[in-house]
């Protein structure tokens, strides 16, 4: 065995934030847009249309159900056949946003089941319009209530992003798979990226419970 | 040099669809029992079994698999001993699944009103019979969507255990669509074969979810 | 002889206890290998054509082919390990297996992690494009994408030789670079010769264009392990008076270097 050589790991420092900047971005985008495919397929799978209800089950299922590598690949190698060509990076975000959008979608549907019908025919006593009362008494409760799930779904969708590396974008672990490649220290490569990960998903939990305090105060008035 | 993608192909793809569903079987197994023993960690009344179980869930959460189970298995030889492939996997998907399921049970058990423990207690059952008879069942409850929805990614995860020389599905489907150069069509087989597995498991999830939340 | 899907639930017992041997003796590995009867080599099988799975889905390939011989004249069994490109060399360094033969090309900061024999083949880099485009020179290559597969020697070269401005895609595996060529995801690839003959022989719509350089690969072993090195060199000279490396690389890459260096 070898003693553990950090020295080629180092000296290629700057690439490493390189891949660190991009995998921040585009774990990023793909959390905002997720999101919003997360609300929109909520709602439409708790809508009282069996043929609005179909395609989000289908969608739901079919993205938690296979590889996320697989997703990655059609959208990469199968969307030029039908005259869409992505560069590597809209390709990934897009992938991420899909897979991410799954998840999502179940914890806040999970989320809107939880809120009291009351609370709804209140609002609706006060006057207030079908979408207030989406955006209100609905939306803003139910993203409270399941904040916590959010994150840690966001959090493995941040790890998710390592896997893009196989079309061809330069994130964290493909410049850490290069730097193995060069130097053959894959140990050592590893160590370090670990590391970086955990940075990452502790700014990342960081970000969210600052976010969580100022879009939901009222979780943390005194009783 | 090409292979045309066959049926011969199709069949080694499913020799690794049973190693898939072997190392599901060990990870979920594995994970259930050091999920267990974290959660009970996470919940308990000493605050340092309980600040340990924090920071590991921190750690562990934060780290990519893949990591996790290239130090179990290469990392054991920089301590002086080794371990087979099949052991590192146990261990790394055990201490991996330990750090989501511990997360998400003491979330369930906590959920549980802090009234119904009181209540318990009022009526002089010991706390060890209170966990037992009151907390856990609705916990429960409250913890399955989540806990199946972890197995599936779960089982999708085993394809990592290719970095310990196992052939599992997704290493299957390298193999194939590197000889024949076809990796939509090998890749899209394997996910089948991963839906195929998988799709009941969540709609049984579904099932329960429903029948417990009346 | 060759056992290999089926003794892979063998592999994961036997692995554990020759490496714990390995440790408890930390003796030469070529004495080992002797006395247990059994050589485990490193091959990746999802690189064709140095290592890939036959329509019987035995290993096969060149690398496949190199470690047969050199199992036959230690008069050993031999047993093939399959390995993720991450895996070749922590399975080395730890003992798992006791050479790696995995298309290794060889540089100058590799080598500080492993000890190379002498070269097993020498291959050329080259860049295969749709036969349309005008690509000609590095030049030519500036301002279009040019898809490699991760850290293999194609992915060395074109990273050290690519002028300024070249855009150059790292994919995780050969299928993955093709795929991105063929769908038009790339301008151009970087290829060895075998792949670009396979490539030829599939289809006439993209053609080699240019040669970037050669490139040296030799079998990979343990820092220290001087014994099975200075065997392994004495058997590659030999292999090579016999004519056998040169029949190998015939059968599995199309092509038969005229020399291959010796250091």
């Amino acid at each position: 065995m070898n003693p553990l050589d950090f020295s080629g790991v180092f000296s290629r420092a700057d690439r490493l934030v390189d891949g660190v900047w991009l995998t921040a971005q585009i774990s990023l985008a793909a959390m905002v847009f997720a999101l919003a495919i997360g609300v929109l397929a909520a709602v439409l799978s708790l809508s009282g249309n069996r043929l609005l209800r179909l395609p989000v089950f289908a969608y739901v299922e079919v993205i938690r159900n296979t590889p996320f590598i697989v997703q990655v690949f059609l959208i990469y190698f199968g969307l030029p056949a039908l005259g869409l060509r992505l560069d590597p990076v809209s390709a990934a975000i897009l992938a991420m946003s899909i897979y991410g959008g799954a998840y999502t979608s179940e914890i806040i549907r999970a989320g809107i089941q939880s809120i009291n019908r009351g609370q709804i025919e209140a609002g609706r006593a006060l006057g207030m319009s079908p979408l207030t009362i989406f955006r209100h008494v609905v939306l803003k409760p139910a993203l409270a209530s399941v904040f916590p799930s959010l994150v840690a779904q966001f959090i493995l969708l941040l790890l998710s992003s390592s896997v893009v590396s196989a079309i061809s974008v330069a994130e964290l672990t493909s410049v850490g798979n290069d730097i193995q490649g060069l130097t053959l220290r894959n140990m050592e490569v590893y160590l370090i990226i670990a590391l970086i990960y955990v940075a990452l998903v502790a700014a990342l939990k960081g970000g969210m419970t600052v976010l969580e305090r100022l879009l939901f105060p009222f979780k943390f008035l005194r009783r | 040099m090409f292979q045309q993608f066959s049926l011969n192909h199709v069949y080694f793809m499913l020799t690794g669809l049973g190693w898939t569903i072997g190392l599901a079987a060990i990870a979920l197994i594995g994970g259930s029992i050091a999920g267990s023993v974290l959660t009970l960690m996470r919940v308990s009344a000493n605050p340092v079994l309980s600040r340990i179980a924090q920071v590991y869930i921190f750690v562990v959460q934060g780290t990519p698999l893949l990591v996790t189970l290239f130090i179990a298995y290469f990392g054991s030889t920089y301590l002086g001993f080794t371990v087979a492939p099949l052991t590192a996997i146990a261990v790394a998907f055990s201490f991996y699944a330990a750090a989501f399921l511990g997360d998400i049970w003491r979330g369930a058990i906590q959920s549980v009103p802090v009234g119904q423990r009181e209540g318990a207690h009022a009526l002089g059952l010991s706390g060890a019979d209170t966990m037992r008879h009151i907390i856990i069942p609705q916990a429960i409850r409250i913890a399955t969507p989540p806990t199946v929805g972890f197995f599936v990614q779960l089982i999708k995860n085993t394809s990592l255990a290719s970095v310990v020389g196992i052939v599992e599905l997704t290493r299957t489907a390298q193999i194939v669509s590197n000889a024949t150069f076809k990796p939509l069509e090998v890749y899209l087989t394997a996910a089948l074969f991963y839906f195929l597995v998988c799709f009941p498991i969540t709609l049984f999830s579904r099932r329960l979810e429903k029948r417990l939340s009346v | 002889m060759m056992r290999f899907v089926k003794g892979l639930v063998l592999a994961a017992a036997a692995t554990a206890a020759l490496s714990s041997a390995t440790l408890a003796q930390a003796t030469n590995t070529l004495d080992e290998i002797v006395q247990r009867g059994k050589i485990v080599v490193g091959i990746s099988l999802s690189t064709p054509p140095y290592g890939m799975t036959d329509a019987n889905l035995q290993p096969a390939g060149f690398d496949v082919a190199i470690a047969n011989l050199i199992a036959r004249d230690l008069g050993v069994e031999l047993e093939i390990l399959d390995q993720v490109s991450q895996a070749r060399i922590p399975n080395l360094t730890s003992n798992k297996v006791d050479i790696v033969i995995s298309s290794l090309g060889i540089t100058a900061e590799r080598a500080k992690a492993i000890m190379y024999t002498n070269a097993i083949y020498v291959d050329e880099q080259m860049i295969i494009a749709p036969t349309s485009a005008a690509i000609a020179s590095l030049e030519d290559l500036v301002g279009k994408r040019v898809g490699v597969t991760r850290s293999t020697t194609n992915d060395t070269i074109i990273t050290d030789k690519a002028i300024e401005g070249t855009n150059i895609q790292r994919f995780e595996d050969d299928a993955a670079t093709n795929q991105a060529l063929f769908s038009g995801q790339v301008d151009a690839i970087v290829s060895g010769v075998a792949a670009a003959n396979a490539i030829n022989k599939e289809t006439d719509q993209f053609q080699r264009k240019f040669a970037v350089r050669q490139s040296p690969m030799g079998i990979g072993v343990r820092r220290g392990d001087f014994d099975l090195h200075q065997w392994l060199n004495t058997e590659i000279m030999l292999l090579w008076n016999s004519g056998e490396i040169q029949a190998a690389q015939q059968e599995w890459l199309g092509i038969v270097n005229e020399e291959l260096p010796r250091f």
